[in-house]
């Protein structure tokens, strides 16, 4: 197993390697784009077959978890941490296709950049989150998780203000830094207190399992709140989910890569990874559940009424993302990493898609504004598959994962989370065809020049649609004859312990048409609506229309709340508590200290500098000439 | 010579700097060759400390010790010796200042020269085992600062700021130096002889409420060096106001060698002070992060937001030094090193944008990353490294203060932990105000570093890597220092605290 430290460190070296190789093109040895997109695709493609061949490895002995430590990174006191990999059924399908998805976004990239003159800069910042999301799947323990976890909210500021001449752009990336600060806030808080609660007797993840019973059950809650906290940070849900629409300013494979297929899954899986301590309160798991219920159905309200294609992609990734708290959640853990995988999958290729679109169309990301661009079949279908399955219709690769997160949630019992989670269904296949129809459906006849999308970049669609119908059969649920691999697969590194109702096969028929028909539903409405659409925009104006085309205002209420009152007390504390208050206390002392002594102030402190200078001269002299009649006595 | 290098190293160390000093000021020679000469002079001071460093042995006793006794009847001595914990800073004083020559422009002698007598004040600080030498010291430390304060700043009220900075520090230093011949009395009423030396001092019985006035004054004086809230009136000006070598200088070594003085002095001398008035001074110490670093978010001068945020830094380093425990303490002398490199790195590179385009001014500036990438490049390794992001060594230093922190109660734990949110904020802000965007008619012609330039900055942004991804030999160095420290004069005191 010792090529998981290698699968991990490549794309850190090809990383480094093709920064060296750019800055020394900036300063004039010049590199032709061939060798630069060379060297931008080898370690991703190096740590795919890595991950493919370590996935298979434990394919085969599943049970088994094993550990492969590099180096002792930190050791003072009994403060320990190892810089090593920790491989067990969770953390080897996240690396299959976290380096899968990566490895293709990578290739696509090559013709989506080309000829741009970040080229370069493009694909090191790239390497670099794939190892750095290598590093917090693979982690062993909690603060190396978190080296992985603050690397790629790096390498996703980078990436977000890639284009960084453009205000806009540098402020949605620092938006996104600051706002996962925030989150990290909650992680640090959450991860040291477990420290200093059981971390002595062993900080991996593994030691971690086995002493959580040390832990009193206040101090899980606290625990496991902060880590949320976290979570919802780098995984968008309310209340720190602002950043993610703005995050759509990089280039759009960063999108697929990052902001939907990957980064921000990541407080999915450590929820998972932590699922020993979150299973023991499930009232914090309740909370969780909400929040992704609530954040759900806001995401897919907001989304129907946007235009920018990649902002509609955004707010549904958000929403995904709360279907995957709702199931880790109500503790169905592998149902929220198999919607991870199956999303990954089609939410990549809708990006991936987007981008061909965009490029087709010269740079047009509103979508009421697009040509019919039925006639491009090579991102049609793709699109089509892909917009099918995150409406969740079967056989698709959304339909399997979403209808198990809906059947966990009923058989839980909460069937408030039920019902929210199934209107965002509906909205979900509603928004997502007015924009599959506005894009490709409502002009008689295209107006401008379409440019045809390089095979670089549509193979890889091709790819993908293969992965968003497939995919879900991963998760076969045994009413269909299946044995749902993924959880049994999960199951040896997850731990469950939330109780389902079991729900009888016939009443389960019932819900899965339940779920399909409301999005069946969905899809009717929006062909209706929009499948013969020719106007600019959407006509219909209310104060509830307005509301939501501005996302309820909440940027507004952040900018009022958070960031005005910074500024101010900054402000107050410059210019009024340093300059005035405490400066006139200073010097209200020394006045008083002055008067005190108001001989020794009338000669001496006659304010002239260079007096000074002569009386602290005469000190050490006669400092001095102390000092020598000590030695001669 | 071998055996005569060793046992003279430290005094050469100091002295060294000091005597080129000296001569370059008042030999007749042209700026030029003063200039070259106080570059060699470093240099060699460099490659002395790195043979020092890695001939160190990895115990907790104090080795290369010197003494030399000045006034035998008063027992004033000249002491030096090397521990882990002053090993690393006397590291950081030799590295420093041969980089300072080829980024800084100045082609005054005398420039060069104020530099050196600062190094070998700075040396004799941090090596100084006798009290009175340690005041001797810590006052010479001063005078090359306000002279180039006054001599070599730029602004109008330089005077002001110089004297500003003179009295606040003369005015703490006047308390420890009576709290220094007090103890020194203590010494000769219970042994009959007069010692200075730190090794005797901590022999002393000293009654409580004495011991409480005494610490209370070395207090005084480090809290005004660091600066810790509410005793930091003196530093936004002389910081801001100071030339380029001498804001430097400040940030990344005067303010640590406070630090450092609270851990070799203070703690050995009234430890049971030390332990009784921790979450006093923890709790000072979040408050200046905090403060400073809310401070730092609306600055326009980009030199007093670094200064502030050198500020919030040491605040939690202070909050560190106190929280009573080995992984605290040394994360605090790591983040000493950590911010002694990106504080002087971008204190520097903050020069060179006032030096070619005459501001500091953030909304004047944007866009210098488009014709300076690796000028940028440098920059934001320094402030990834300010910020703690994992992988560079502010990381290391920080985790392990906030995981003391939280060892000594979840309150504090918890107020640490805004430092990953305050220094993001500021930091950012700045970066993407004074960096990034798009150039304007003043920022379009500013230039990348030159190849001198890069050089010099290229060690300390590996070491930034290094020391965050393998920290191992650093700790190792610092660690038997502290442990031995806690263990003598941190753990007998924990139960008398009462809880």
């Amino acid at each position: 197993m010792g090529f998981v430290s290698l699968l991990v460190f490549l794309p850190f070296i090809g990383g480094t390697l093709i920064g060296v190789a750019y800055l020394a093109h900036l300063k004039g040895f010049k590199i032709s784009q061939k060798i630069f997109s060379l060297l931008a695709i080898w370690a991703p493609l190096a740590s795919a077959y890595l991950g493919a061949k370590l996935f298979l490895a434990v394919y085969n002995d599943p049970a088994s978890a094993i550990t492969v430590k590099v180096f002792q990174w930190i050791e003072v006191g009994d403060f320990t941490i190892n810089l090593s990999f920790y491989v067990d059924s969770l953390s080897a399908l996240m690396t299959l296709f976290v380096t899968f998805i990566a490895a293709l976004i990578h290739i696509y990239s090559i013709g989506y950049m080309n000829k741009d003159e970040g080229f370069a800069k493009f694909f090191a910042y790239m390497n670099l989150f794939l190892g750095s999301m290598l590093m917090l799947v693979l982690a062993d323990n909690p603060i190396l998780m978190f080296m992985g976890w603050e690397g790629v909210g790096a390498c996703s500021y980078l990436l977000i203000a890639f284009y960084y001449k453009d205000k806009a752009n540098v402020k949605a990336g620092n938006k996104a830094f600051i706002i996962n600060r925030i989150g990290d806030f909650g992680f640090v808080v959450g991860m040291l207190t477990l420290y200093v609660v059981v971390g002595k007797y062993g900080f991996d993840f593994a030691s971690l399992k086995a002493n959580a019973f040390l832990i009193p059950e206040y101090t899980i809650w606290f625990i496991t709140l902060f880590l949320f906290v976290g979570a919802a940070g780098k995984s968008a849900q309310i209340p720190l989910y602002t950043w993610l629409p703005d995050a759509m300013a990089g280039p759009t494979p960063v999108s697929a890569l990052i902001h939907a297929a990957t980064m921000v899954t990541a407080g999915v899986y450590m929820v998972a990874r932590f699922s020993f301590l979150y299973a023991e309160v499930p009232a914090v798991g309740e909370l969780i559940a909400y929040v992704g219920a609530f954040t759900a159905l806001v995401a897919a309200i907001i989304a129907t009424k946007q235009t920018d294609i990649k902002k509609i992609l955004a707010y549904s990734t958000m929403s995904q993302l709360g279907y995957m708290f709702i199931a880790v959640g109500i503790g169905a853990y592998s149902t929220g990493i198999f919607h991870v995988f199956t999303h990954a999958f089609f939410k990549a290729l809708l990006f991936l898609g987007a981008g061909a679109v965009i490029y087709a169309l010269h740079h047009e990301q509103n979508i009421f504004k697009m040509n019919n661009l039925k006639s491009l079949k090579i991102v049609y279908f793709p699109m089509l598959i892909a917009t099918l399955a995150i409406a969740g219709i079967p056989p698709f690769a959304g339909f399997f994962s979403k209808d198990e997160i809906l059947l966990n949630t009923f058989a839980s019992g909460h069937f408030l989370i039920y019902a929210m989670a199934l209107i965002t269904a509906g909205l979900t296949s509603y928004y997502m065809f007015r924009l599959f129809f506005l894009t490709f459906h409502n002009r008689e006849k295209s107006h401008a020049h379409i440019e045809q999308p390089p095979l670089i970049m549509t193979s890889i669609l091709v790819i993908l649609s293969v992965g968003s119908v497939f995919a879900g059969f991963a998760g076969l649920p045994e009413i269909f004859g299946g044995s749902n691999f993924i959880k049994s697969f999960l199951s040896h590194s997850l731990v469950y312990k939330a109780e389902f109702a079991h729900v009888s096969h016939s009443l389960e028929y019932i819900l899965m048409a339940l779920a399909i028909g409301i999005s069946l539903a969905g899809i009717f409405v929006a062909y209706k609506r929009f499948f013969r659409y020719k106007e600019q925009s959407e006509l219909k104006e209310n104060a509830l229309v307005v509301a939501i085309k501005n996302k309820f205002f909440v940027d507004e209420m952040y900018e009022r709340a958070f960031v005005v009152p910074l500024v101010n007390t900054s402000r107050f504390i410059y210019g009024y508590l340093d300059r005035v208050i405490i400066y006139k206390i200073v010097q209200n002392s020394a006045v008083a200290l002055n008067r005190v002594s108001h001989f020794y102030g009338r000669v001496f402190q006659n304010g002239d500098v260079k007096w000074y200078l002569v009386y602290m001269l005469g000190a050490i002299a006669a400092i001095a000439i102390y000092l020598e009649g000590l030695i001669n006595v | 010579m071998y055996e005569f290098l060793n046992s003279y190293i430290l005094s050469f160390l100091i002295f060294f700097p000091f005597i080129t000093g000296v001569l370059i000021l008042i030999l007749p020679i042209s700026h030029k060759i003063g200039s070259f000469f106080a570059f060699l002079s470093s240099t060699i001071v460099l490659i002395l400390g790195i043979y020092l460093f890695f001939d160190f042995q990895e115990i907790s006793a104090t080795q290369y010790r010197e003494i030399f006794p000045v006034v035998p009847s008063y027992g004033i001595n000249y002491m030096v010796g090397v521990d882990g914990v002053n090993l690393i800073i006397l590291m950081i004083i030799a590295t420093a200042f041969p980089a300072l020559h080829l980024i800084l422009k100045s082609q005054q002698k005398g420039y060069w020269a104020n530099m050196l007598l600062m190094q070998s004040a700075f040396m004799a600080v941090i090596l100084a085992e006798d009290l009175i030498f340690f005041y001797a010291a810590w006052e010479a430390m001063l005078l090359p600062v306000f002279l180039m304060i006054g001599v070599y700043g730029k602004s109008k009220d330089k005077p002001k700021a110089a004297m500003n900075m003179m009295y606040y520090t003369i005015f703490g230093s006047m308390f420890m130096f009576i709290a220094i011949v007090y103890i020194g009395e203590l010494h000769f009423e219970q042994f009959g002889h007069y010692s200075f030396k730190i090794t005797d001092l901590q022999n002393i019985v000293i009654d409580p409420n004495e011991a409480f006035w005494l610490f209370s004054a070395f207090m005084l004086a480090f809290a005004i060096k660091t600066p810790l809230f509410p005793f930091h009136m003196w530093m936004p000006e002389a910081y801001t106001k100071a030339p380029a070598g001498v804001t430097f200088a400040l940030s990344a070594i005067a303010s640590k060698v406070a630090v450092y003085a609270i851990l070799r002095f203070v703690l050995p001398l009234f430890p049971e002070q030390f332990v009784l008035h921790s979450e006093f001074f923890v709790t000072l110490g979040l408050i200046s992060m905090i403060y400073f670093g809310v401070a730092a978010v609306a600055q326009k001068d980009f030199k007093t937001i670094l200064a502030y945020s050198s500020a919030s830094h040491l605040g939690l380093i202070i909050a560190g030094v106190f929280a009573l425990n080995i992984q605290s303490m040394v994360g605090s002398i790591y983040q000493v090193i950590a911010h002694a490199m990106t504080s002087g790195i971008m204190f520097l590179l903050v020069a060179k944008i006032a030096r070619d385009l005459q501001t500091r001014d953030i909304r004047a500036l944007g866009g210098l990353a488009v014709n300076a990438p690796i000028f940028a490049l440098f920059f934001a390794i320094a402030m990834v490294s300010s910020v703690g992001l994992p992988g560079t060594n502010g990381f290391i230093g920080e985790i392990l203060m906030i995981l003391g922190l939280f060892e000594l109660g979840v309150v504090y734990g918890f107020l640490g932990t805004f430092s990953i949110i305050i220094g993001a904020v500021y930091m950012f802000i700045i970066y993407r105000k004074a960096i990034l965007q798009n150039t304007n008619s003043l920022t379009e012609k500013f230039t990348d570093l030159n190849k001198k330039e890069i050089l010099a900055f290229l060690p300390p942004i590996i070491m930034i890597f290094v020391m965050g991804l393998y920290p191992k030999p650093f700790l190792k160095k610092i660690e038997p220092t502290i442990k031995m420290q806690y263990e003598r004069f941190i753990a007998p005191n924990l139960e008398k605290r009462g809880k």
